[in-house]
């Protein structure tokens, strides 16, 4: 992947002329699709949460959910990397193809799924054990590594490439509850790193912290997307503005209208989506 | 402050009133309560330390006036107890781990934990008959095994409420990221929920191994009682409990003694137990950062 030298995808110019009131613009990327999101319904029980969605998610880019409460937004997020089969009652139809497979399939293990496809929730979730043993959680649970040291050189490689390294290096044995909001979040996201997903999830991963513990995770989201394709859920418009380049906004269970973050923020196609950017929603 | 009209400074006295007397009887309720520990307390250790000595913890039960301890009742209590708690122990764990994690509000997980409550209410006196019908008459008769089998059937309940009760407690968003993570759900329970609960399952343990500890009446079907010194499981077994009735309602002087020490004796252990419960939360909890 050679995204360093590419433009970035928000800057480039649209005039696409809009085909229909639920646009699915992919055109403005360079980037290829990563995750093709086909005829998307989703129900908890009785009540649908979400309704055709479909969507192309671009690799080495942040697309950014948003949307108000209850639009669906999260529960498409979960239907990415399958958590909504934990959930009684959950169901999910429609494709969702990545690599080559349909991952929402019947006959694909989610376990599999989810190994390719990490996640980051809202609070900070650091296991109650120690920051190495956080890391490891999931190259041993996988059998990611050959040797001791192999695993030391994989736990460093992900604190690193989450920023923690520095803070924590000297505790490694410490529990990962002792940090703070910003480091245990960190700290989660390296835990997801050590198992190198190609995809990663975010929903609303700032939402519990402070303003700078929210930049030291938005510079480090930037810097990941050079390797990795990220989503991330947030109810923030200034986050989504800043950190992605794709934007999908939805509302009532339905996506309203995906593109790139500076024309969904500039020049929205329709009201509804402008009403909802510039606060007069509802 | 603005003069109060008569009719809300009565209803300010009353309240005041009601608030010291309702918070006055609550002090009276938990003096009455400690009182009461304190007097038993005094009771056994004014009667039992009289009879405690190295004889006492070193020799079996013999005839009145040739110096006989509770050596074997010691022995006895510890290895049925021991073997109770470690057949208990595992299957209320197991019952724990399938209701809070597998059965959750399922008919059947509903089913077993109603079950498990009459359990845990159940005479034990009750399940000593049990234990006394499938364990002492089809194998011709009293032994320690079945002693120990009948404490089990006390602990396991206990320890199957505690285990619920405490994963339960353990959030859910340490099971959302590990599954995240790729684990498969017998993964999320042995490698991070049971952990996160490990101080609180075991001070569970603990407290289940005090309450068999002082049980008498399933050990009177089952593991009968021995004067005489031994250690196999096979044979009646002496116990603390059972030689306190024993020795209790007898004329000797000595005997009545000893039987004070033994209760003494099961008091402290008891105690210590659910000192050593509490710690063993703190240090684990501490352990963990939380």
């Amino acid at each position: 992947m050679t995204t360093d030298t590419q433009p970035p995808a928000a800057r480039t110019p649209r005039s696409t002329p809009m085909a229909a009131p639920t646009v699915t613009a992919a055109s403005a990327v360079t980037a290829p699709t990563r995750i093709r999101l086909d005829h998307i319904n989703a129900f908890y029980g009785q009540k649908q949460a979400l309704f055709d969605v479909n969507l192309d998610i671009p690799d080495n880019t942040v697309t950014a959910f948003i949307g108000a409460s209850g639009c669906g937004k999260s529960t498409l997020l979960r239907c990415l990397n399958r958590m909504n089969d934990t959930i009684p009652g959950a169901r999910v139809e429609g494709a969702i193809h990545m690599d080559g497979t349909d991952i929402n399939s019947p006959e694909i293990d989610p376990v599999q799924v989810r190994t390719r496809i990490g996640m980051v929730f809202q609070k900070p979730n650091p296991f109650p054990m120690s920051i190495y043993d956080n890391i490891a959680y999931g190259p041993r649970a996988h059998k990611l590594f050959k040797s001791k040291a192999a695993l030391d050189e994989l736990v460093e490689k992900s604190l690193r490439r989450a920023a923690l390294w520095e803070e924590v290096k000297d505790r490694l044995n410490k529990s990962g509850l002792g940090l703070s909001g910003g480091q245990q979040q960190r700290l989660v996201i390296a835990r997801t790193l050590a198992v190198s997903p190609a995809v990663i999830l975010m929903d609303e991963p700032c939402s519990a912290l402070d303003p700078v513990a929210t930049a030291h995770i938005e510079a480090l989201i930037d810097q990941l997307r050079q390797h990795t394709c990220i989503v991330i859920v947030t109810h923030s418009m200034a986050q989504a503005a800043r950190v992605s380049q794709r934007t999908a906004f939805f509302n009532m269970g339905k996506l309203i209208e995906s593109g790139a973050t500076d024309q969904i923020f500039t020049m929205p196609k329709l009201d509804q989506t402008q009403d909802y950017i510039t606060g007069r929603f509802g | 402050m603005k003069q109060l009209t008569a009719a809300t400074r009565a209803r300010y006295f009353r309240r005041q009133l009601v608030d010291r007397i309702m918070g006055g009887l609550c002090i009276a309720a938990a003096g009455v309560g400690l009182i009461l520990l304190a007097l038993i307390l005094w009771m056994l250790f004014s009667n039992g330390l009289a009879g405690l000595s190295i004889d006492t913890l070193i020799k079996p039960m013999s005839q009145p006036g040739s110096g006989g301890g509770l050596a074997n009742a010691i022995v006895g209590s510890l290895l049925q107890v021991g073997v109770g708690a470690m057949i208990g122990a595992p299957l209320g764990m197991m019952v724990g781990v399938y209701l809070s994690e597998v059965g959750k509000e399922s008919r059947f997980a509903s089913l077993v934990r109603f079950v498990n409550d009459i359990l845990l209410s159940a005479p034990s006196v009750l399940i000593g008959l049990f234990v006394y019908q499938i364990a002492v008459l089809p194998f011709g008769g009293f032994s320690g095994i079945a002693g120990a089998l009948a404490l089990a059937l006390i602990a396991m309940p206990i320890v199957a409420r505690t285990t619920e009760d405490i994963l339960r407690l353990v959030p859910q968003a340490y099971r959302d990221g590990a599954i995240a993570l790729g684990s498969r759900e017998n993964e999320v329970v042995r490698k991070v929920v049971l952990p996160a609960a490990f101080g609180g399952i075991l001070t569970g343990i603990l407290l289940a191994v005090a309450r068999i500890a002082g049980e008498t009446a399933p050990l009177l079907f089952t593991s009968l009682g021995n004067d005489v010194w031994s250690t196999d499981m096979t044979q009646p077994m002496a116990s603390l409990p059972m030689a306190i009735v024993r020795y209790s309602n007898t004329p000797y002087p000595e005997w009545v003694s000893l039987a004070w020490t033994g209760a003494m004796l099961i008091t402290v252990g008891v105690l210590v137990l659910n000192i050593a419960s509490r710690f063993s939360y703190a240090a684990v909890a501490g352990k963990q950062g939380s």
